[in-house]
């Protein structure tokens, strides 16, 4: 006998992720899920958020790592609230689940916040699978990963709303074709977002922090968002 | 190794609806959708699937996994399409404004349980 039962194997994940989303809005509060190889440049580019917007911004962030706290403590010069999450003593996970991210909020002071960054750990598959409840996810690409990458994998690329290419200051040194890069990200996402930046020199960094500025609530930018393209997608 | 995460969810809810049910202990098989997009390996799920439900109430019971293609439709030409991969265009008129209706599926679809008597 076959019994019909048509269940979403992560339906209490997503309906996690969902509260979440609603906390964030509720409280005024863009989060951003930024993704990206290890080493890309993830926690780079969060300095130089900071350094660039301080005052423009009120961030928070949540650092995901399998171990360590290296990258909290990397932040912690700025000023800005951060919670460290270790998904070591859950099992090692390999992405951050949205129950953790709904811990991690909890602990910021969302009510003095208009920004959440969420660095997802270092991975380019397992995060691009879970919604957590942020308002978009950013990949982070660095030149020296190579052109082939959005190929590779399609998913993150395909559920990310923006990509960084990052380390452009190595481009004199890699072979990677760049015009190839951008033609095999609108490949996978027409609509994606691109934007190149080097953390070292800072070539690139006032776009994105303008990018940034643009999602936030209230900011005019957000009127510009194109809509009804493929990169509108759902999280399931 | 993201599978064993999701894999344990499945085991869990199989679990429960198979006792709301009341066919604990017979599920044979639990036929799973998997669409195309999704990032998880069906061998890499039936391991952890063999795995999680050893000595259990399930360690009867087949994880059957089936792939959902990646169907859309174009939003510029109307034409319906199912993408075998990339680039994510419109074959008949190369639009890249698509909406995607299927390929991130991850459900369990139904549970073939034993009729071997009242428990």
């Amino acid at each position: 006998m076959e019994i019909k039962i048509v269940k979403k194997v992560l339906e209490a994940h997503e309906k996690l992720a969902e509260e979440n989303q609603r906390l964030l809005a509720a409280k005024g509060v863009y989060a951003f899920n930024l993704i990206g190889s290890p080493g890309s440049g993830k926690t780079a580019l969060l300095e130089r958020t900071f350094e660039a917007a301080a005052a423009d911004i009120k961030p928070g962030v949540v650092e995901g790592d399998i171990a360590t706290t290296a990258d909290a403590e990397r932040l912690q010069r700025f000023g800005v609230p951060i919670v460290q999450i270790n998904t070591g003593p859950f099992g090692g996970d390999c992405h951050l689940p949205p129950n953790l991210i709904r811990a991690a909020l909890a602990e910021l002071p969302l009510d003095d916040l208009n920004v959440v960054f969420v660095e997802n750990v270092g991975n380019l598959v397992c995060p691009a699978e879970f919604y957590v409840g942020e308002n978009e996810k950013v990949v982070v690409l660095s030149v020296a990963e190579g052109e082939d990458k959005p190929l590779k994998y399609p998913l993150a690329f395909r559920e990310a709303k923006a990509v960084v290419i990052s380390k452009t200051d190595l481009l004199p040194h890699v072979d990677v074709d760049v015009a190839a890069l951008k033609k095999n990200l609108a490949a996978v996402n027409p609509g994606l977002i691109v934007l190149e930046v080097s953390a070292k020199t800072g070539d690139g960094v006032g776009a994105w922090v303008d990018y940034v500025k643009g999602r936030l609530p209230g900011s005019q930018g957000r009127d510009r968002e194109r809509t009804g393209e493929a990169a509108t997608h759902n999280h399931r | 190794m993201h599978e064993l995460p999701v894999v344990e969810s499945l085991v869990q809810q199989v679990r429960a609806e198979a006792k709301r049910l009341g066919v604990a202990g017979k599920v044979a098989v639990v036929h799973l959708k998997l669409g195309a997009l999704t990032t998880f390996v069906p061998a890499a799920m039936t391991f952890y699937f063999k795995a999680l439900t050893k000595g259990t109430d399930l360690e009867s019971a087949r994880l059957e996994v089936e792939e959902v293609p990646v169907v859309g439709a174009c939003r510029s030409c109307g034409a319906a399409l199912t993408l075998e991969g990339l680039p994510f265009v419109c074959a008949a008129c190369g639009s890249p404004d698509l909406e995607m209706k299927s390929g991130r599926e991850l459900v369990i679809e139904s549970l073939e349980v034993r009729d071997d008597g009242p428990e």
